[in-house]
């Protein structure tokens, strides 16, 4: 640690953070600041940097500009109450926190859901997780430098959002679960539309392929960049894509199935590359086989109650806890919940997969050069609310 | 059901292994010497870890770290025990580098420290603050056997779930009265150690 340098610059030295992170023993070294409003970090991430020219010689991400408290909100009000903080935590996906909440409360509660419900849940979900995907493979693409691919992906969100808002009826922080089911019913404007963009998405992939998988300059920015292994992933615990691009078919949906997975045919696509080019096919994969999921999802869909006539409006599960995990579009979420048998939680845990999945990049964007620490922070889609919480 | 790798630990604990219920395949309290040994020998076995979180019960700050494996659902979840006074916890960032950032989450939230983690800055609240969000006031800490500890319910079943509440008072309201005695003893102690370990230089 080089003291003299930290003290002579105090003044300079910028916050804590940064005179925590000390210089290293060599002189041309710059300590840089990347965020937290640089456009890719996707929000208020902020990342300390040695630089060493254009190499990174070190770098440790800074946290918590958007933290909420969102674990202590959910220690004071009631189980209920705590449902819309869901949609806002990862508000690209939603849904699948809104999933995982509802799991473990469910569970705890011994709160049983009817399988039209299950397969509403299914529906909406995936499609959110298309939508997530869209966003994501836009933005990284726009962090990368070519600016036209997140106007196609928005024409496809923009479909999956008017559907989803029949249903929930929101855009974004959809809150549409509840304990025991969903709160509406699928209307057959949604099951029409929804069929209907199964068949415009499946037409577009290919050109969004021939556009912008296949483009040489796309290729050279991720591939052999950030090359995650086992190893690395298991220290780290990477869950999601990051984990499937580096060669590992670890799925919630398949790994601890929950609701109905176990019945639909899907692929967990993997990519043994372990770069960022793996990443990016294992998403785009995604989007298929969700694609997938929706059809058989619709053709099966059961009558019946979309929500447990018999769920209670109070929740007030007996003393225990329990750990519940889901599949998002990012990884691996889990909302650990204690109750010591009252009507608000003990205690709520959220496990958010980007606090994972980030948490490696000190380790791997050393050495590399900062553009492409750029085109790595956007193979992990990054949602920093999430990180955050 | 303990897997091989830690069928080793002295003074394991096993809480429930009610998979249905818990989440949870292996569900081991331990003292917290033992959690580093245990954590080597996970990670030599196999398994990546998922998260670490804390909890605030009457009878001390209590560290849950989850553990499972990429092949096949078996999530392994060690428990380990730090008292108010002294929350102190050895870090296993050594082993999965992951628990640098849990662990500094941890720390932000309770006041845990974790010996010999390599810079237990704050992560999440800013570098300034004192307060321990998610630290109890002693009245409304709850005893941990009655939460944690509990006797494996029945998965499912609306019908069982209501007789179960409906029996559980008893049991609970015992609980509470321990829980609030012991909590009551502590009081004035806890409350007075808690601000001083929370406004401690984290550095």
């Amino acid at each position: 640690m080089n003291q003299t340098a930290t003290n002579d610059v105090d003044v300079l030295a910028g916050d804590y953070y940064t005179r925590h992170f000390a210089a290293g023993p060599n002189d041309d070294t710059l300590i840089l600041n990347m965020g937290p409003q640089h456009p890719s970090t996707h929000g208020v991430l902020r990342i300390v940097l040695e630089m060493d020219g254009e190499y990174i010689l070190r770098a440790e991400p800074v946290l918590g500009y958007i933290h909420r408290m969102q674990e202590k909100m959910g220690e004071n009000r009631a189980y209920l109450q705590y449902f819309p903080n869901m949609g806002r935590v990862d508000y690209l996906h939603a849904l699948a926190w809104n999933w995982a909440y509802a799991g473990a409360v469910e569970r705890l509660a011994g709160i049983e859901v009817p399988p039209r419900a299950e397969y509403l849940r299914v529906i909406s979900c995936e499609m959110n997780r298309i939508c997530s995907h869209l966003l994501w493979w836009g933005a990284y693409i726009l962090d990368l430098g070519a600016f036209t691919p997140i106007l196609y992906a928005f024409v496809d969100r923009e479909e999956i959002m008017d559907l989803l808002q029949i249903i929930t009826g929101s855009r974004l922080t959809y809150c549409y679960f509840t304990f025991g089911g969903v709160t509406a019913d699928a209307t057959p404007a949604f099951i029409d539309g929804t069929r209907a963009f199964i068949k415009s998405m499946r037409s577009r992939l290919p050109m969004f392929k021939g556009l912008v998988t296949d483009n040489l300059i796309l290729r050279k920015r991720c591939e052999e960049i950030g090359v995650i292994d086992l190893d690395m992933a298991r220290r780290y615990g990477a869950t999601g894509p990051v984990l499937r691009g580096s060669g590992v078919a670890c799925d919630t949906r398949r790994h601890e199935p929950y609701s109905c997975y176990n019945e639909f045919d899907f692929a967990i696509p993997t990519a043994s590359t372990c770069d960022a080019m793996g990443r990016y096919l294992v998403r785009m994969d995604e989007i298929s086989e969700s694609l997938k999921i929706l059809e058989q999802a619709l053709d099966m869909l059961p009558d019946g109650p979309f929500v447990n006539p018999k769920a209670p409006r109070k929740v007030k599960p007996a003393a225990g806890e329990t750990y519940f995990s889901v599949e998002s579009a990012r990884g691996k979420v889990g909302v650990y919940v204690q109750s010591d048998g009252s009507t608000t939680p003990y205690r709520v845990k959220l496990r958010a997969p980007c606090f994972s999945n980030l948490s490696l990049f000190a380790e791997l964007s050393a050495g590399t050069l900062l553009a492409d620490a750029v085109s790595i922070l956007g193979s992990l889609d990054l949602v920093i609310p999430e990180i955050d919480r | 059901m303990i897997p091989a790798c830690l069928a080793g630990l002295a003074h394991a604990r096993t809480v429930d292994s009610a998979t249905a219920r818990t989440g949870f395949t292996t569900n081991l309290a331990l003292e917290p010497a033992a959690v580093h040994d245990a954590a080597a020998a996970l990670y030599k076995a196999g398994y990546f870890l998922e998260c670490i979180s804390g909890a605030d019960f009457a009878e001390g700050f209590e560290v849950l770290y989850t553990f499972d494996r990429f092949e096949k659902p078996e999530r392994v979840a060690l428990r380990t025990l730090a008292p108010h006074d002294a929350p102190v916890v050895p870090t296993i960032a050594d082993i999965f580098h992951g628990a640098l950032w849990h662990e500094r989450e941890c720390f932000d939230f309770y006041g845990v420290r974790f010996e010999g983690h390599p810079s237990l800055l704050p992560l999440l609240l800013p570098d300034d603050m004192e307060l321990r969000p998610l630290v109890k006031a002693p009245e409304a800490r709850k005893s941990r056997e009655a939460i944690v500890f509990q006797t494996p319910a029945p998965p499912a079943a609306a019908d069982s779930a209501g007789e179960k509440a409906a029996a559980d008072p008893e049991a609970k309201a015992k609980a509470k009265a321990a829980a609030l005695a012991k909590a009551k003893a502590k009081a004035a102690k806890t409350a007075s150690e808690t601000a001083q370990a929370a406004g401690g230089d984290p550095a």
